[in-house]
């Protein structure tokens, strides 16, 4: 697959905070995972990248990610 | 029930100055990989702002932090995932912990019950004790004969409890370690143990073990399609040994890049998965189909064929 197919099956999510969000929304309300893990630091990324990627995250993008509510397994 | 998910941070810490150009004259970028490519005062640097990201992650509300080994890895500059995690340790107050993991196959059961519960002392609780099988390049650098690797995983995992949660000293004698004197003197502050965590990539067989042992199941970045079908596995053996699953049971790792726009945030990540970077789109897809094209037991293989439906985006 390229970049942008990996994209389009969700298997990577790159975006401005409200694509983000909106991304991880739609997976976090099909699969109700209890943990999100964030593998947020390729190799090509700065540090300076890598910094900004965290700080917009953890301001905009879990706050909103906090707010859904997860379904028990049936 | 857990009804709030949990967000946490993780890198692979690659050191990112080798390029596909360097990696293609060898048959593999692991074992034979020379590590003459290799320059301490680069790693100096890179490790101090891998450092710096977990703290500013504490400090921006992740939840937690995911750190993990690899061996013979260009890509993971971790050889120690608990040296790693005595750094997150330090440098956070907040997050939980998560190793994922020790390959305890190829370690000292007791030193590994001793480590993890040193760092659950100096975190005060925080630690989640993945345990994992490793790769085949981790039982080759470990010296163990990789066919053992599953059994001696499953002795390791219940000596490192029996560690934690049975007065010393004792005896033990098993098919692969054998010990006159067990008396670990630091055990971990949360009780009986700190969680144990199982990831995998996709393989099902992986799934059932951690379902049948209670163990919450990490995957690590299958398709969404094949993560649905593990989940269900999961749910299915759970409820066959006698507990119902959740949330609390069950994560998901996934890239994820974030910058102010859009546009911006497509430009840094076409770089960073392009050819002459450290991390390109043929690992990715490489871990795709690794993640795939995993064995799986037969009782399982029917709905195989037929996965869910993946979210759309």
């Amino acid at each position: 697959m390229s970049y942008e197919e990996l994209q389009e099956v969700n298997n990577g999510i790159v975006g401005s905070p409200e694509t983000v969000t909106r991304k991880l929304r739609n997976i976090i309300e099909e699969l109700n995972p209890g943990y999100m893990r964030i593998y947020g630091n390729e190799g090509g990324i700065t540090h300076a990248e890598s910094m900004r990627s965290i700080e917009l995250l953890g301001q905009e993008v879990i706050p909103a990610l906090h707010e859904i509510q997860l379904q028990p397994y049936e | 029930m857990k009804d709030t998910v949990e967000v946490f941070w993780f890198s692979e810490q690659p050191y990112s100055y080798i390029t596909d150009q360097d990696v293609e004259k060898y048959d593999s970028g692991r074992l034979w990989f020379p590590n003459s490519h290799f320059d301490p005062e680069k790693a100096h640097v890179l490790y101090n702002e891998y450092h710096e990201q977990y703290a500013f992650a504490d400090e921006m509300g992740f939840d937690g932090i995911m750190t993990n080994e690899h061996h013979a890895s260009y890509w993971c500059m971790k050889p120690a995932v608990n040296l790693d995690a005595a750094v997150i340790a330090k440098v956070t107050k907040n997050v939980k912990i998560a190793i994922l993991g020790n390959v305890i196959a190829v370690n000292d059961p007791i030193r590994m019950a001793e480590e993890i519960a040193m760092l659950d002392c100096y975190s005060n609780g925080r630690i989640i004790s993945g345990f994992v099988r490793g790769t085949a390049v981790e039982s080759l650098v470990g010296g163990i004969i990789p066919a053992e690797n599953r059994s001696r995983f499953e002795e390791a995992h219940d000596l490192i409890i029996k560690c934690w949660t049975e007065p010393g000293p004792f005896r033990f004698e098993g098919k692969h370690y054998q010990y006159r004197a067990i008396n670990p003197w630091v055990k971990p502050v949360q009780q009986p143990h700190p969680p144990i965590w199982f990831p995998g990539l996709s393989s099902a067989e992986s799934v059932v073990w951690a379902a049948s042992h209670q163990h919450p199941y990490m995957n690590l970045g299958s398709l969404l399609d094949h993560t649905q079908f593990l989940k269900s596995v999961y749910i299915d053996t759970a409820k066959e040994t006698g507990f119902q699953p959740g949330p609390e049971h069950f994560g998901y790792l996934l890239r994820v890049l974030c910058a102010d726009t859009d546009e911006k945030a497509q430009e840094i990540g076409r770089h960073s998965c392009g050819p002459k970077t450290t991390v390109t789109v043929d690992r990715w897809n490489t871990m795709i189909r690794q993640g795939t094209n995993h064995g799986r037991p037969s009782r399982f293989s029917a709905r195989c064929r037929a996965p869910a439906a993946s979210a759309s985006g």
